[in-house]
């Protein structure tokens, strides 16, 4: 994203200045109301469950600057059967999805931005149009295929390969590769499987990393997948197991929370060092010109 | 262009292109193998099961085989009051959410890319929430809704009464709107700040110099310059949030009273808990139906942005 212009005069005056301050108070309110409720998951995950829902009436500092500080949810989390099996599933699930996602996405996105053939406009269509309707509109047929095929209750029955937006992101990327280089490989004669692996792929590193953050975040927050297909306790993968965790009765919230806490980190790290460049990449072909 | 007609050589040009273009067949279809077969599997395959299995009729449990039934079971839903409510629902649902959130995620990324102090942590802080997986995100909502949660804590502060919030029928769907848009606001925001920050400094300075005010300027200027990533954003907004299951499921179940049962959870239900899996695909059917319509759309405002070679 390119730097954020300033609007407005140049010479300071009075009114912009007053505009500035009275944007600055707007802008500062909205973002700390937004922020407050992810600050108020953080705080309650080194807090006793008592203390998260009934420390609240009278309202006081509490809510936010907590009295009592532990980690004991996190030892007891941590301590816990479930949470280890799904941290596990999860990275295993995402790993593979990423790898898969990134094979069957480039590859497509590939033979669609390179190669001339009849019919490319309506290949092109059909496969972004498929993959564009939500996978949830034909994920209850899907599990039941899966089911069927005696997928169900296995982590290859969990990952998430293609993705319309990952074939146009790498299709973009492939489009602004200068000819003239694959041509020079292609008269060195390397054929395209060479052209593919040898230049183009350390070509797009971008591309690919981008792809792979986006997937890696998809899979990892993916919860109705794993509803449709896993009843075994030891296939569920983190979302699943946080959602068993919060059904329990009564809720252990620190529990909860400290869970939710351990869920969101990767994203957040992802996030916050990538965040220049991820705004930059969610824009890539969508609205870019 | 293709890179036959580029290659310099003695074979008439017609010939070479001719058998140039065979080839790049060729490798198009061994490079697209991977990603068809994806599309076989993962879309081609279940639709036609779906829509196969909405044309039968059986008793729950199975031990009955089914039998054709032509379109009875989508006459049955169509004919179903509580189908009809929550189609309803779901439009509704739909026409309050999408534009609620993009225009609100306007304000908010107007605000952001003015000259303010601070401003890279205002952002941030506004992202936040866009980190936050949907399932994590209705859990905490979930937990600071409950009855004495800090939300009431704080109506009760500033002086109002206790509010049953996803318990009640009346305010179950307002919540899931509050939940979904807490993350959702904030990542619509990232395309609005993009396309907000193309519009050419220029025509800002040209409509300052015709005195037109910030209200004015906004109507006038902003929003029509910004209709493309707008429009594409509503449209995006709203395949992602027609299907929106997590915060029905884990949260309210589609109750109280049915009030917070839309489309994609009833499909689900009548699968699963209600074990009607030929009316289910029906509806699996219909969701599908309405989903790409959408997408045909959004397919043509994103083929209006491609870059050409």
């Amino acid at each position: 994203m390119t730097a954020i212009h300033p609007r407005g005069p140049r010479r300071p005056r009075v009114a912009p200045r007053l505009s500035t301050a009275a944007n600055t108070v707007v802008a500062g309110v909205v973002a700390l109301l937004f922020f407050l409720p992810a600050l108020w998951i953080f705080i309650g995950s080194f807090r006793p469950t008592v203390d998260i829902l009934d420390s609240l009436s009278p309202l006081s500092w509490d809510v936010i600057v907590p009295t009592r500080v532990s980690l004991d949810n996190y030892v007891s989390l941590l301590a816990g059967e479930g949470f280890g099996t799904a941290l596990l599933n999860s990275l295993i699930v995402c790993a593979v999805s990423v790898a898969a996602g990134l094979v069957v996405s480039a590859t497509a996105a590939y033979a669609l931005s390179v190669f001339q053939f009849r019919g490319r406009e309506f290949v092109f269509a059909v496969v972004v149009i498929s993959f564009m309707v939500p996978f949830e509109a034909i994920a209850i047929p899907l599990s039941q295929l899966f089911n069927s095929w005696s997928l169900g209750n296995t982590l290859v029955g969990l990952p998430f390969i293609a993705s319309a937006f990952s074939i146009f992101l790498f299709y973009t990327f492939f489009l602004g590769i200068p000819h003239e280089i694959e041509e020079a490989a292609r008269l060195d004669g390397a054929g395209p499987f060479r052209t593919f692996f040898t230049i183009v792929v350390p070509m797009s590193k971008p591309a690919f990393a981008t792809v792979a953050i986006l997937t890696f975040l998809a899979q990892w927050g993916s919860y109705l997948w794993p509803v449709l297909m896993v009843t075994d306790t030891s296939a569920r993968p983190l979302p699943l197991e946080l959602s068993v965790f919060q059904a329990a009765q009564p809720p252990e919230w620190g529990s909860v929370l400290a869970f939710g806490v351990i869920f969101i980190l990767p994203v957040l790290i992802v996030f916050l060092i990538f965040q220049r460049w991820f705004v930059q990449a969610s824009m890539a072909g969508a609205l870019k010109q | 262009m293709s890179l036959a007609s580029k290659a310099t050589t003695v074979v008439p040009v017609s010939r070479r292109h001719h058998r140039g273009l065979r080839r790049q067949a060729f490798w198009a279809a061994i490079f697209l193998a991977p990603a068809l077969i994806a599309l076989l599997v993962l879309r081609v395959a279940p639709t036609i099961s779906a829509v196969g299995s909405s044309l039968y009729e059986a008793f729950p449990g199975g031990l009955i085989p089914a039998t054709f039934a032509g379109f009875a079971n989508y006459e049955q839903l169509f004919a179903d009051q509580n189908f009809l409510g929550t189609i309803g629902r779901t439009l509704l649902f739909n026409v309050i959410i999408n534009p609620l959130q993009i225009f609100l995620a306007l304000l908010i990324a107007v605000l952001m890319i003015r000259r303010i102090k601070l401003g890279g942590l205002w952002r941030t802080l506004m992202f936040i929430p866009i980190t936050v997986p949907l399932v994590g995100s209705c859990i905490a909502w979930g937990a600071a809704l409950e009855p004495r949660g800090p939300i009431n804590a704080i109506i009760s502060a500033l002086g109002g009464d206790p509010q049953p919030f996803l318990t009640s029928p009346s305010q179950a769907l307002a919540c899931i709107i509050l939940i979904a848009s807490w993350i959702g606001i904030g990542y619509w925001m990232l395309f609005l700040i993009a396309g907000l920050q193309a519009i050419p400094e220029d025509i800002y300075e040209a409509a300052k110099l015709d005195r037109a005010g910030p209200i004015r300027t906004f109507f006038t200027i902003t929003i029509p310059l910004l209709r493309r990533p707008l429009l594409f954003v509503l449209v995006a907004d709203t395949v992602a949030n027609f299907v929106l299951f997590i915060p029905v499921q884990l949260l309210t179940g589609g109750g109280p009273e049915s009030s917070t049962t839309m489309l994609m959870f009833d499909a689900y239900r009548t699968t699963f808990t209600y074990g009607s899996r030929n009316l289910g695909a029906a509806e699996v059917v219909i969701l599908t139906l309405i989903m790409l319509g959408f997408v045909l759309l959004q397919f043509r405002l994103l083929r209006e942005e491609r870059p050409s070679r």
